[in-house]
């Protein structure tokens, strides 16, 4: 098909394309549509809420709060300090230890690099 | 309210009064929009007997629930979309591809005159239709028939406004193809050459 053909048929199938058949509804087809809609129930439109569950997630928190005061309060009296192993030791180990804040004099006099 | 009031009704409000179970009000909303649905379904099932049960499908799924349409101006659209996918629900189930088997298009190779009066060309053109492959045929259906937007058809179909284009223009090339042969003895025989 040559350009000009192309062209004719372009305006050609607009033409056709008016020519085609209108389909219409069969006879009584709307009234038809009418009787089933008459027999169908609607979806009801008001949602039944369900009451929320109330939260009570606060109540974890009262055993946690608990074992805090009875830690606190046992940490106080040193009831436990019984319990705890006779070489405990508590500091540090090695009194020469560079401590860093210690140096920064020495550093900055160039004693040490 | 009076027929003529009804006339007058904005599809919002009768799809208002239609969720109240306003019978007459949903009447009103199927005289306005049903000949088009029934149109493009007509098509899309190339005019079988079972284009009035699914036009009525669509219909009866609005009614059930007409709050679901939450802009009225896109009512129909949104009937034209819930018929298309009811009919390609159908035509998933029962596919009706042998064109010969339909009565309701008129097959062109049946005619027994020699002269084409209106009728019969009006049968070859709606023969030519049924031939597209199903996506082309909605996507010229709802352009050209139905007078849609580009961006409507795209919307009915759930497809980009590029992927109509290319739907219509192969489409028309296919409708060319199919006509190429005698769309001048067509024209000649309705006098518009």
């Amino acid at each position: 098909m040559n350009h000009d053909d192309e062209n004719k048929m372009d305006e050609a199938l607009a033409k056709l394309l008016k020519r085609a058949s209108d389909p219409q509804a069969t006879l009584g087809a709307e009234d038809r549509l009418m009787a089933a809609i008459r027999n169908t129930p609607q979806q009801p439109n008001v949602v039944q809420l369900q009451p929320r569950a109330r939260n009570r997630s606060w109540l974890i928190g009262l055993p946690l709060a608990a074992s805090l005061l009875l830690g606190i309060y046992l940490g106080s009296t040193s009831s436990f300090d019984d319990y705890l192993p006779d070489n405990i030791v508590v500091g540090t180990s090695d009194v020469d230890a560079s401590s860093g804040f210690d140096d920064v004099e020495k550093y900055a006099d160039g004693e040490l690099t | 309210m009076s027929a003529n009031d009804l006339q007058t009704t904005s599809d919002a409000d009768l799809l208002l009064a239609s969720a109240r179970r306003d019978a007459t009000s949903f009447a009103e909303l199927v005289a306005r929009h049903y000949k088009p649905v029934y149109r493009m379904v007509w098509r899309m099932m190339n005019g079988n007997a079972e284009t009035e049960d699914v036009a009525q499908e669509a219909f009866v799924k609005l009614w059930v629930n007409p709050t679901q349409v939450r802009e009225a101006k896109a009512l129909k659209g949104w009937l034209m979309r819930v018929a298309y996918n009811l009919a390609i629900d159908r035509l998933r189930r029962k596919p009706f591809t042998d064109i010969e088997a339909v009565p309701e298009i008129i097959d062109p190779s049946q005619r027994t005159g020699a002269e084409l009066d209106e009728r019969a060309a009006s049968g070859r053109v709606d023969h030519a239709i049924a031939q597209l492959p199903e996506r082309q045929k909605i996507a010229v259906t709802l352009v050209y028939f139905e007078g849609m937007t580009n961006i409507a058809a795209a919307s009915v179909m759930d497809i980009s406004v590029d992927a109509i284009e290319s739907l219509l223009s192969r489409g028309r090339r296919s409708l060319k193809e199919v006509l190429a042969d005698d769309w001048r003895e067509i024209l000649e025989d309705l006098g518009e050459r």
